[in-house]
């Protein structure tokens, strides 16, 4: 099929940026829409154009890197990782719009490549647990109810893309925040420091500029792993009990 | 990382590229340790993320850490098949599904053409048309001979002609007997993430319809020499995971790549880098020392060298070129014709690389070209190594599978007797062959025996 794509430019962070349109054709149906990408790249630097800059890893959607607004929705049409939206989802003289995520915490480095360093510096202001561990012990000597075990590995799943900041009307990364909150709050490892965490995370979530959650749901609704809305309920949850309850001395 | 840093015969910093200014830093250390993974993107396609690379290894070979066994390369046996030239890179169906699935292809080649022709469907052959080669050949393992021994045997029956896909490169992993014996919800719970991905990327059902699998590139066994304690030949220089060659020997069982990672990680390097520090007089080398400005000098050449080409072929031309020729020559099946035929082709795919090459765009702004360029630069000059290592070795051993040396049977054909060895290579410097050290691996307590899963 032959398709027209609009595709935002932008050179760098100080650039202001703007839509350019590009055709291209004979595009195969079993193709993934970052190749067909690859394929527009090849023919602009053939022709000595700068190519399209966009973020992708492991092309199987559980690297979190690749990060595409297609059509006004977070990685496209489907609910899965742009790198696993495949062009039969598209039709023959479709305009596909392609944009970098939209939030003033993820800035613009170039094109479609934002910078999600907000989110590594959520994770480092308390998104582990500091014990020594030393020798390992058998992990079935701590037991825990496989249906809360089940809850933490579901809240662990989440890729960290972001596409639930760039679906959010207030660019809340409330989802996020809460699922790897979540993830380390209902183990037994994790309830070191529980309280802690949820204060520091927050704390860094809401530096970094990120906007209050207004229960929307676009987040859930848009998330390739489908981290679930009741992780957001549970932060507020764990943010609540921290302001009462104090692991300080 | 774009440059170890030695300073008197020790490892103490690395280069780096700031990826979004250009800037180019020094960093100085007591020891420095490259987790850096696996080169199975040597060739083009593999079910490594797209990033992955063997620069900051091979910049420590250039730089005398010995590259060992470079030709032992594991294909996996069940990934989605290619489905057409612009595929960038291959999706691993967890091996976990060999516990269920049956492998076969049609008996014979007119029932594969049909298939490949959509004249009939697969769920049509009825079972005594159908060989489900792994069991017939293998009674006692089945489908659960290990991955060089699978990847293997699909080659040889879609070589025959009984591929069943449109490129003939393909077999079938068959759920159907699976999914009648114990339910569609059991098989959901156990693979049910698996069959959606496969799904999502070939449009087919796998609770309907037998899966299509094909070997593809994984992981790699070879990697920078190091010593039990994870050390290469040079002092303070660390390798640990994928990126050493140590703990796999000529062929990696499944999951414990990841075993190798968390072992290496948390209960050996913790205490032998701790040892190694503990007699290291604790002075810092500060960064504007002169080998770090040498090397920062070296990194800013070659930036410069490869935006100045402007040649007329783009990078992935090369990557995908230099790709072909390594799967076809140094893949699944090898032999001493076809290893030499390649090397030269590899030689000249470097001289066209580095006058040809067109890398746009400049080296102080977010460069994914320029990022591009650099690995496969480092890749072809692997690619020249794994021939010589692939050539060197006369028998067959694990991954490695020379035509000339297989059993009757068609296994691989070990010679014990002169290659027991480790193959540890030496940079010599531009243009010079490379140098081969052996070390003899000796077996007190194991005897070695020809591997048998009949």
């Amino acid at each position: 099929m032959n398709l027209t794509l609009k595709i935002w430019r932008q050179k760098n962070h100080s650039d202001k940026g703007g839509f350019k349109a590009y055709n291209v054709t004979g595009i195969s149906v079993d193709m993934s829409f970052l190749e067909m990408l690859d394929i527009l790249n090849e023919e602009l630097i053939e022709k000595g154009e700068d190519p399209v800059h966009f973020d992708h890893d492991c092309r199987e959607g559980i690297c979190g890197s690749c990060s595409l607004f297609i059509n006004g929705r977070p990685h496209g049409p489907q609910q899965t990782t742009t790198c696993q939206l495949h062009m039969r989802s598209f039709k023959d003289g479709d305009t596909i719009t392609i944009e970098p995520w939209r939030a003033k915490s993820f800035p613009v480095v170039k094109d479609l490549v934002v910078d999600r360093g907000a989110f590594d510096r959520i994770i480092q202001s308390g998104g582990f647990v500091s014990v020594n561990t030393g020798g390992v012990p058998d992990a079935n000597e701590i037991p825990i109810p496989k249906i809360v075990a089940d809850e933490a590995f579901d809240a662990a799943t989440c890729i960290g893309c972001g596409a639930c900041v760039a679906a959010c009307k207030n660019a809340s990364a409330m989802l996020f925040v809460s699922a790897k909150i979540s993830q380390l709050a209902l183990l037994p490892q994790g309830q070191v420091e529980r309280r802690d965490r949820a204060e520091k995370m927050i704390a860094q979530m809401d530096l970094e500029g990120f906007g209050a959650c207004s229960n929307t749901g676009a987040c859930s609704a848009e998330c390739p792993k489908e981290i679930k809305q009741s992780n957001i309920a549970r932060m507020n949850r764990e943010y609540y009990a921290a302001s009462v309850v104090t692991e300080n001395v | 990382m774009m440059d170890v840093v030695i300073v008197d015969g020790k490892a103490r910093g690395i280069v780096t590229r700031n990826l979004i200014t250009g800037a180019i830093e020094s960093h100085s250390a007591h020891a420095v340790l490259l987790c850096t993974g696996g080169y199975g993107n040597v060739f083009y396609l593999s079910t490594n993320a797209m990033g992955s690379n063997v620069t900051a290894a091979w910049r420590a070979h250039k730089k005398g850490a010995y590259f060992s066994n470079p030709c032992y390369t594991q294909i996996h046996p069940t990934c989605i098949p290619v489905s057409g030239d612009h595929q960038s890179k291959l999706t691993l169906m967890s091996e976990s599904l060999r516990n269920d699935g049956r492998v076969w292809v049609p008996m014979t080649i007119e029932m594969a053409e049909k298939l490949r022709k959509k004249q009939i469907k697969p769920q049509d052959i009825k079972d005594e048309d159908r060989d489900y080669y792994l069991e017939t050949k293998y009674p006692s393992f089945g489908n659960l001979v290990p991955r060089d021994v699978a990847s293997r045997n699909a080659k040889h029956v879609c070589d025959e002609g009984r591929g069943v896909n449109e490129t003939g490169e393909a077999v079938y992993l068959d759920f159907r007997d699976a999914i009648d014996r114990e339910g569609e919800d059991l098989v959901r719970s156990k693979y049910g993430n698996l069959f959606d991905m496969y799904l999502q990327i070939t449009g087919e059902n796998p609770y309907q319809t037998p899966m299509m699998i094909y070997p593809a590139v994984h992981y790699t066994m070879g990697g920078l020499w190091v010593d039990y304690n994870l050390m290469t030949n040079i002092p303070g220089l660390y390798a640990l995971g994928e990126a050493n060659f140590s703990d796999h020997g000529a062929n990696r069982l499944g999951a414990s790549a990841l075993m190798q990672g968390l072992a290496d990680g948390y209960f050996v390097v913790p205490y032998t880098v701790g040892d190694y520090l503990a007699n290291l007089a604790n002075e810092k080398v500060p960064v504007d020392h002169p080998e770090f400005k040498k090397s920062e000098d070296q990194v800013k050449e070659r930036i410069q060298k490869l935006l100045s080409i402007n040649g007329t072929k783009t990078i992935d031309y090369y990557h995908k070129k230099l790709g072909k020729i390594v799967w076809n020559y140094c893949g699944m099946a090898r032999t001493a014709d076809g290893l030499l035929k390649a090397k030269a082709m590899i030689k000249e795919l470097k001289a066209e690389f580095w006058s040809n090459v067109r890398v746009l765009g400049t080296g102080e702004e977010l460069n994914h070209s320029l990022e591009k360029a650099h690995r496969v630069a480092d890749f072809i000059e692997l690619g020249e190594l794994m021939m010589d290592d692939a050539l060197d070795r006369n028998e067959s051993c694990g991954g490695h599978f020379r035509e000339e040396y297989q059993t009757p049977e068609g296994e691989a054909l070990r010679d014990d007797e002169n290659y027991a060895y480790v193959a540890a290579w030496e940079y010599m410097g531009e243009g010079l062959e490379e140098v081969l050290h052996k070390e003899e691996l000796v077996y007190e307590n194991v005897k070695l025996t020809q591997r048998s899963y009949k």
